[in-house]
């Protein structure tokens, strides 16, 4: 019988949980690479801290927080894309209906924004992190990570959709293909 | 409630949908049931979210992504996992005075174990924190250099090898930088010949391109055999410089 109190082993993290974490690890910095190196990075930091782990349920947020530590620690002295301020109180358009989600456009919009918005973003559309995870992994009110979140979707789908926009009036074949692709 | 301020509210409950309703939630909801515009905009937008949710998860992991973590942790855990070696005290306390006897004894047998100590990954670890232009230039003849890489242009080779001691044993290494191209920069790197019998395993990859990158902070590394021996090539490169010397190898081997 397996003993639920005992925690992972470094290899069952591996196991377990690098598929998400490479994702995530993607969407944060837009390059493969980066993201490969930073998973890695972040299995090494786990495996010496394996101490800090208490509870094999909390192996997921723990882990995720070690990638964005290491991600944070590698863009200090970079563009860290728009920051609050830049970003507009949400607006209801109905410009934003129908979108078809470009992938690329998609990863290229996340790169624009802080992190302090991407992260969030990217943890709510992977849909296993509840608002109160969110705000535990970003060390912020939950009232702070519902209100970035909504300024970082209204954000998102603005973009997406003026892109689209421009695409559907200059290159309407290439746009419709696209579209097509994106919707099966 | 007008039209923005039901689809603000309705959204901000949708990002906080476990908090309970009030009396916003209540007027945006009422908004919702007798607006046709707002209904079909809210259930517009959330056909969007599904979409993005999807494109968001639409990132395709590297092929033996997992297995390079594995090999990378791998070392590190016989590291960590070795168990704690008895305290001295304790010993001592069992043995009494009798243990000084010992003392030449072990000092012996430490240095027989010297002689044929076996390394492994963790030794290219500590290989690895070392800077090799730092070391001594060593006064045996040259390492050969593993098949077919002398005849690659974009690599040269250092003159005579470095010496480097880990574990009390004197490694040669025969330095190297391949040149970068377009699309890659130049990087330098080192080659360690081993005999079998001084690695801790017979290596799967009987060639370098076939080898397994390892990771490791200072750099990576690639172990596989050829003949009676171990050959090692460290890198202070990540992993896609590592892959692009391997492609490198494997181009030159094909054309040769």
């Amino acid at each position: 019988m397996a003993d639920a109190t005992r925690l992972p082993t470094t290899h069952e993290l591996i196991e377990e949980h690098s598929t998400l974490l490479y994702r995530y690890a993607y969407r944060l910095t837009g390059d493969a690479a980066d993201a490969e190196d930073l998973v890695q990075q972040t299995f090494l930091l786990a495996h010496q801290r394996g101490q800090q782990l208490r509870e094999a349920a909390a192996a997921r947020g723990w882990l995720i927080s070690i990638v964005r530590n290491v991600f944070l620690k590698s863009i200090r002295h970079r563009n860290r894309g728009r920051s609050l301020e830049e970003i507009d109180e949400p607006q209801t358009t109905d410009a934003a209906l129908d979108v078809p989600v470009h992938l690329e456009l998609l990863q290229e919009a996340l790169l624009e924004l802080a992190e302090e918005f991407r992260s969030p973003l990217v943890l709510y559309y992977f849909e296993e992190f509840s608002y109160q995870d969110i705000a535990q992994q970003m060390g912020v009110p939950i009232g702070t990570v519902m209100s970035r979140l909504s300024r970082g979707k209204a954000y998102l789908k603005r973009r997406l959709t003026e892109t689209t926009e421009r695409e559907r009036q200059t290159v309407p074949v290439q746009s419709r293909s696209l579209e097509f692709v994106l919707q099966h | 409630m007008d039209c923005q301020q039901a689809r603000a509210q309705l959204e901000l409950e949708r990002l906080g949908k476990d908090a309970a309703p009030g009396s916003d939630a209540l007027a945006a909801g009422r908004h919702l049931s007798e607006c046709d515009v707002c209904r079909g905009a809210v259930a517009s937008d959330r056909q969007v979210d599904s979409r993005i949710t999807r494109a968001m998860l639409d990132v395709p992991v590297p092929i033996g992504f997992a297995d390079r973590l594995h090999a990378a942790i791998g070392p590190a855990l016989v590291v960590a996992e070795t168990p704690v070696a008895v305290p001295r005290r304790h010993l001592l306390r069992h043995l009494g005075w009798g243990s000084l006897a010992l003392v030449p004894m072990l000092a012996i047998g430490t240095l027989l174990v010297s002689q044929s100590v076996v390394l492994n990954d963790a030794s290219i670890r500590e290989l690895g924190k070392l800077d090799p232009s730092l070391l001594p230039v060593g006064s045996s003849p040259g390492i050969a250099a593993p098949a077919g890489w002398s005849t690659l242009r974009a690599i040269r080779f250092a003159d005579a090898p470095r010496v480097a001691t880990v574990n009390r044993v004197e490694i040669p290494l025969l330095m190297f930088s391949a040149l970068g191209d377009r699309r890659s920069a130049s990087c330098t790197g080192y080659l360690v010949r081993l005999p079998l019998s001084q690695w801790h395993k017979v290596p799967d990859a009987d060639s370098f391109s076939r080898g397994i990158i390892q990771y490791a902070a200072f750099g990576t590394w690639v172990v596989w055999r050829e003949g009676d021996n171990v050959v090692i090539c460290v890198l202070q490169g990540d992993a896609h410089a590592m892959q692009r010397l391997q492609d490198l190898v494997a181009a030159g081997r094909q054309l040769t």
